[in-house]
């Protein structure tokens, strides 16, 4: 059952074209992977999805529903959530503040969101009255996740998992994510430059490049092809 | 050391309205990233208000703060749709422009309307003092303070309590992230309009009688809102508290040692003192040039 289906999306920066007729899709309860070079394109990607960014073509169709249209909040509400690329959390304010914020387009069920997010990372209840801007940076990570976990979402996107973090961090959270997506059955896509890590976690990927789409299929045929290992993971 | 413990509590005093007078400025800046130099006519507007609803409905000023608020409110919801959104993503000098076009359009009406004459709101308990200790308390004075301190109070528990001062903080730390969750910074933009313009006119009230005024007092009150957002730092209540205080402080030791012309001048040496040796204030909150 598909829960997200693009075809042909078109975007970019004021007359700077990123986005060439991107089509992809994700089925429900699939972790999706998709990596490239840097400007690729994958960020601004993950961004038109969200509502951040309008794309200039193109459809994007999530439960069989059109959601060109539609708001950031209202993507939110829909189950749409993205923990960003920088984390873009609000350094100023307090963990559990940050959380909180997660859940506005739900906000009745706060105690709950709370209580799951916390059971994800109990490294975030104990630092919960600290400032989002005193965590480490996987701390950070946990929370700019846990954030996009509050509003209740079918479909998480994260940007950059891995970016600035310690390997054994990272392979802790990738564990997390792999979690997540059994016991809440929630689909992913995540953005990542660790090629062989997007890999691993991932169910299929999709390869960016110069804003277009240069190869995809399943991650572990993926992870054989010659291509793929001598580009990206460099294995001679 | 009786002069300067009634120096201390004049400063207290003072110190805590213009912390509350300039809440609305800071919030605005903090938040919208405007710096609005219509603040003071705004200020000035809630004080005719307070004025008018006192001379002829006999209306007492604190009574009529709500009312002030309300219409502040829904003059800041007006101003941001029909206004600044027009020129928020422009360059910030179209900005600095239309506010200044703003602030002189506002003083001129009122001018056509009430003239240039000093007014001043004569409450019953406007002369009454009270003597406590060494102190003498101005009855008037008590109650601004007091006032003041409850509203600024009020605005802490909304930023920090409710959802929609959350998002107020959100968009004023980081906006993508907050359209990330599903904040619409546009929306939040309206209502912190909306606020800020209420404190404002809501300390027009306040102000009106603290002291008579005229059309024309905006500009300087603006001057002294800037001062308070430069010195505090941006966007946040305790900023403002810092700011305030300082202020209160030091027009009222500078008056009393060195004149009452001195204060103005002091203000100004102390603001431009801060805009280049500490530009993130005294409490080290966000940078006037951060946007």
């Amino acid at each position: 059952m598909r829960l997200l289906e693009v075809r042909d999306l078109e975007a970019g920066y004021g007359d700077v074209q990123v986005l060439k007729s991107v089509s992809m899709h994700v089925n429900e309860g699939e972790v999706v992977a998709v990596f490239g070079s840097n400007g690729s394109g994958k960020s601004t990607f993950l961004k038109v999805l969200a509502g951040i960014l309008k794309p200039w073509g193109g459809s994007i169709k999530y439960m069989d529903q059109h959601i060109e249209d539609l708001s950031p909040e209202d993507r939110v509400r829909r189950g749409i959530a993205l923990a960003s690329e920088g984390r873009r959390l609000f350094l100023g304010m307090t963990v559990e503040e940050n959380l909180i914020l997660g859940a506005w387009t739900r906000k009745d069920r706060v105690k709950e969101s709370l209580e799951k997010v916390y059971s994800y990372f109990p490294e975030l209840y104990r630092k919960r009255k600290d400032l989002a801007g005193d965590l480490s940076g996987g701390q950070q990570q946990m929370l700019s996740i846990g954030r996009a976990l509050m509003s209740g979402p079918k479909l998480l996107m994260i940007d950059e998992l891995s970016l600035g973090l310690a390997p054994a961090v990272v392979e802790r959270l990738a564990g997390i994510l792999l979690r997540i997506r059994e016991e809440e059955g929630i689909s992913m896509i995540v953005v990542e430059q660790e090629v062989s890590l997007a890999l691993e976690i991932s169910d299929r990927a999709y390869v960016f490049d110069l804003g277009e789409i240069v190869d995809e299929g399943r991650s572990e045929d993926l992870l054989k092809r010659d291509t793929i290992r001598k580009t990206y993971l460099s294995v001679l | 050391m009786d002069t300067v413990l009634q120096l201390l509590v004049e400063s207290l005093f003072l110190g805590t309205f213009y912390a509350f007078m300039s809440l609305g400025f800071s919030l605005t800046w903090g938040v919208l990233n405007i710096i609005n130099l219509a603040y003071g006519s705004y200020i000035i507007l809630g004080a005719y208000l307070a004025y008018t609803l006192h001379i002829y409905l006999g209306l007492d000023p604190v009574l009529s703060l709500p009312l002030s608020f309300t219409g502040g409110f829904l003059l800041g919801l007006f101003f941001q749709r029909f206004l600044m959104n027009r020129v928020m993503n422009l360059e910030p000098f179209m900005v600095l422009i239309l506010t200044f076009g703003l602030d002189i359009f506002i003083a001129n009406a009122l001018n056509l309307i009430f003239r240039a004459d000093i007014r001043s709101i004569d409450v019953p308990y406007a002369e009454r003092s009270h003597l406590l200790g060494p102190l003498i308390i101005t009855e008037v004075k008590a109650l601004v303070f007091v006032l003041s301190l409850i509203l600024t109070a009020l605005v802490y528990l909304l930023l920090h309590r409710t959802w929609t001062g959350r998002a107020i903080r959100a968009v004023a730390l980081d906006r993508e992230g907050a359209r990330t969750v599903g904040v619409s910074p546009e929306k939040i933009f309206l209502i912190t309009s909306g606020i800020g313009t209420g404190i404002a006119l809501a300390s027009g009230n306040l102000y009106g009688v603290l002291q008579g005024f005229t059309p024309f007092d905006g500009g300087m009150l603006t001057v002294k809102a800037f001062l308070v957002s430069i010195v505090g730092g941006l966007g946040r209540v305790e900023s403002a508290v810092a700011g305030g205080l300082f202020l209160g402080v030091l027009e009222v030791f500078t008056g009393f040692y060195l004149g009452e012309g001195w204060k103005f001048f002091a203000s100004l040496i102390v603001m431009f003192l801060f805009l280049i040796l500490r530009p993130r204030g005294l409490l080290g909150g966000k940078y006037y040039g951060e946007t």
